[in-house]
C-alpha cells in the first residue's frame, strides 16, 4: 500500500518534466523507473538523451537508487564511471548529504546528481574532461572525499575524525582528531559538530571499514599503541 | 490536420530517401564489412545479406540498425567446427578494425576510434542447418540454449506481407522515443502483426490505440510465437517487458487524450533529429552553460563493485 502510494508520487512527479520516463513496479515487486532521461540546457531545451533504467531499493530512500544506462552510449568501463555490472556510479555515497539529502524526493535525485551525471557524460563525450570533476576510483576516491571534507591531506587525522564521528556521542575531552594536542572543546568542536551533521555514525563507520581503519585505536586517549599504528599508516 | 494525416507525415520524416547521405553511409560500411568477411573467409564463401528492419521495410530513420547476415554453409570446417567456433573466429577477424560488442545472437560493430561512434551494423553469424540454405542455427551467447534455430525469410515475408508495416515502423519510433529497450524490435514487431491481424481495416491511428489498449489491459495475456520456429520459447522475453509495456501504453494512452498525437510522437515542425548529441558550437555553448547553472555540482566515482 505505502508502496502503492509512493509510486503514485512518483508517476505524478515525473509526469511534467520527464514525459518519457515511466514508473511501474516491475517483476520483482519493486520500483522501476525506465525510459528516456533527457539533459536540459538552461532554457530547458534537450540537449541529449539516454535511456536509463532506475531501480528504486526496497528500503529507498535509505538506499541509494540503481541506475543502469541501457542504451549503450556510455562505455562499460572504470573511467566512465559505469560499474561491471552497468550500474552508474552517479556519486560517492559518503557525500549523499551534499548530493541527495535522505529526506529529498525521487524527482530531486533526478533533477540534482543523476542530471549532472548525465550532463558530466555528454560533457566529457565533447570536452573530454568531468565538467565537475571527479574523484578517484575505489578506496582513492574515498580518501579523496574525507581529505576534501576535513581539509586534510593527512590520512591520519582522516582516520582519527572518522574514527570520532563514528560514535554516538561526541565528549569533549577527548583530544582532538586534527592532532593539535588540544581537548576537543578547546579546539575543533564546532568543525567536528558540523561534520556529524553531514556524516552519520553509520557513514563513518563503514568509511572505516572501506579505509581499513577498523583496527584503528580510539584517538581519544593517547597511548602508544595508536601512535604504531600511525607510524604504520 | 486529423491523427491519421499527421501519423503519415511523421513516417514521411522517419523515411530515408535513397540518396539520403546517413543511408549512402551506412551501405558504404556495410560493403566494406561485406568486402572484408569475403577476403578472410573466401574458401567457405558466406552468405552475406541485408537483414533486420533493412529487408522487412521497417526501419526508421530515428533508430536503425543494418543487420547483415554472415551465414556459413552447414558443412563447414574451414572457420570452425562448431558454431561457437565460427562465431568466435568472425568476432576476431573485425576486432582488427572495428570494436566489438557482443549481443544476444549478433555482433554490434563500432568505430575502433570512438567507442560511443556506432557505425548502426550487427553482424548476425549463422550456420545453415541443411544443404537447402534456408534454416539456418544461430549463435547465442545468453539463456539456456547455446543455438536458436530461425529461417531468415520467413521472418522478412512474415513482416513484410503483414499489410502493417506502417503501424510496425510508428511502434518502433514509440519504442524508442520511450526507451524501451527490454522490448525487442523483433518482439513488438511479432506483437503488432498478431494483435492487428483481424484488425487492419482499422485507421493507422486507431491500430495504434488499438495495440496500446491491449498492452494496457491484457499485459499477462500477450503471447507471440516465432514464425520461423515454433519451439523457439519468446515467453521468457516477452516476460522481460510485460509490465514496461503495460506502463508506457497506458501513458501513452493519456497524453492522446488529454493533450493529444502530438504529445506522443512530437511536433511535426520540430521533427527529432536521429542522433541528438551535441555536435556544433551552439549546442556546446548550450552545455558550457548548463554545466554553469548547476547549483549543487556532484562528482562522479567508481565503486567497482566492491563497497
Amino acid at each position: 500500500m505505502i508502496r502503492g502510494k509512493a509510486l503514485e508520487r512518483i508517476q505524478a512527479d515525473i509526469y511534467e518534466k520527464y514525459p518519457n520516463l515511466h514508473a511501474f513496479t516491475n517483476e520483482e515487486g519493486l520500483i522501476e523507473v525506465a525510459g528516456v532521461f533527457p539533459v536540459y540546457g538552461i532554457d530547458r531545451e534537450v540537449l541529449d538523451c539516454y535511456t536509463v533504467s532506475i531501480t528504486l531499493p526496497e528500503n529507498f530512500p535509505k538506499k541509494l537508487p540503481i541506475v543502469y544506462e541501457v542504451g549503450g552510449r556510455i562505455p562499460r568501463k572504470p573511467d566512465y564511471h559505469i560499474n561491471p555490472d552497468g550500474s552508474a556510479c552517479v556519486f560517492l555515497p559518503d557525500d549523499r548529504w551534499r548530493c541527495f539529502p535522505i529526506d529529498a524526493s525521487f524527482i530531486d535525485y533526478l533533477n540534482g546528481p543523476l542530471h549532472n551525471f548525465f550532463l558530466s557524460q555528454t560533457y566529457y563525450a565533447v570536452k573530454k574532461q568531468w565538467p565537475f570533476g571527479e574523484w578517484k576510483h575505489g578506496v582513492g576516491g574515498l580518501y579523496e572525499y574525507y581529505q576534501w571534507l576535513i581539509r586534510t591531506d593527512d590520512k591520519v587525522t582522516v582516520a582519527r575524525f572518522l574514527h570520532l564521528l563514528r560514535k554516538n556521542n561526541l565528549k569533549k575531552h577527548y583530544d582532538c582528531p586534527c592532532g593539535s594536542g588540544k581537548v576537543v572543546k578547546k579546539c575543533c568542536v564546532e568543525i567536528i559538530k558540523d561534520l556529524r551533521s553531514k556524516i552519520t555514525p553509520e557513514v563513518a563507520a563503514k568509511a572505516m571499514n572501506n579505509l581499513g581503519f577498523d583496527n584503528f585505536p580510539p584517538p581519544y586517549k593517547r597511548s602508544r599503541l595508536r601512535d604504531n599504528y600511525c607510524r604504520k599508516i | 490536420m486529423n491523427p491519421d494525416e499527421y501519423l503519415k507525415k511523421i513516417l514521411e520524416q522517419q523515411t530515408f530517401s535513397d540518396d539520403d547521405p546517413e543511408l549512402k553511409e551506412l551501405r558504404d560500411r556495410r560493403s566494406e564489412l561485406d568486402k572484408k568477411l569475403r577476403t578472410i573467409f573466401w574458401k567457405s564463401s558466406p552468405s552475406i545479406k541485408w537483414a533486420g528492419s533493412m529487408a522487412k521495410g521497417t526501419m526508421i530513420r530515428e533508430s536503425y540498425d543494418g543487420d547483415m547476415t554472415c551465414y556459413f554453409s552447414c558443412n563447414e570446417v574451414e572457420t570452425g567446427r562448431t558454431l561457437a567456433e565460427i562465431h568466435s573466429a568472425v568476432k576476431e577477424s573485425l576486432e582488427d578494425d572495428y570494436l566489438i560488442e557482443v549481443k544476444a545472437s549478433a555482433l554490434r560493430v563500432r568505430d575502433k576510434a570512438d567507442w560511443t561512434n556506432d557505425l548502426h551494423i550487427d553482424v548476425v553469424v549463422g550456420r545453415y542447418v541443411d544443404g537447402s540454405k534456408s534454416d539456418v542455427f544461430l549463435h547465442r551467447t545468453t539463456g539456456e540454449k547455446e543455438r536458436l534455430k530461425t529461417n531468415l525469410q520467413t521472418h522478412i515475408d512474415h513482416i513484410r506481407n503483414s499489410g502493417v508495416t506502417d503501424a510496425i515502423r510508428l511502434m518502433k519510433l514509440w519504442k524508442s522515443r520511450n526507451g524501451i529497450e527490454s522490448a525487442k524490435a523483433f518482439v513488438l514487431e511479432l506483437l503488432v502483426v498478431k494483435l492487428l491481424e483481424k484488425q487492419s481495416s482499422l485507421s493507422l491511428s486507431a491500430q495504434l490505440k488499438y495495440i496500446w489498449s491491449k498492452f494496457r489491459d491484457n499485459s499477462d495475456k500477450l503471447a507471440i510465437e516465432d514464425p520461423a520456429n515454433s519451439n523457439n520459447d519468446l515467453k521468457g522475453i516477452l516476460d522481460g517487458c510485460r509490465l514496461f509495456l503495460k506502463s508506457v501504453a497506458s501513458s501513452t494512452l493519456s497524453q492522446i487524450e488529454n493533450e493529444g498525437w502530438e504529445a506522443v510522437f512530437g511536433s511535426l515542425e520540430t521533427a527529432r533529429q536521429s542522433d541528438n548529441r551535441v555536435e556544433n558550437e551552439s549546442r556546446v555553448a548550450a552545455l558550457e552553460a548548463a554545466v554553469t547553472s548547476v547549483k549543487v555540482p556532484t562528482k562522479p566515482w567508481m565503486s567497482g563493485g566492491r563497497f
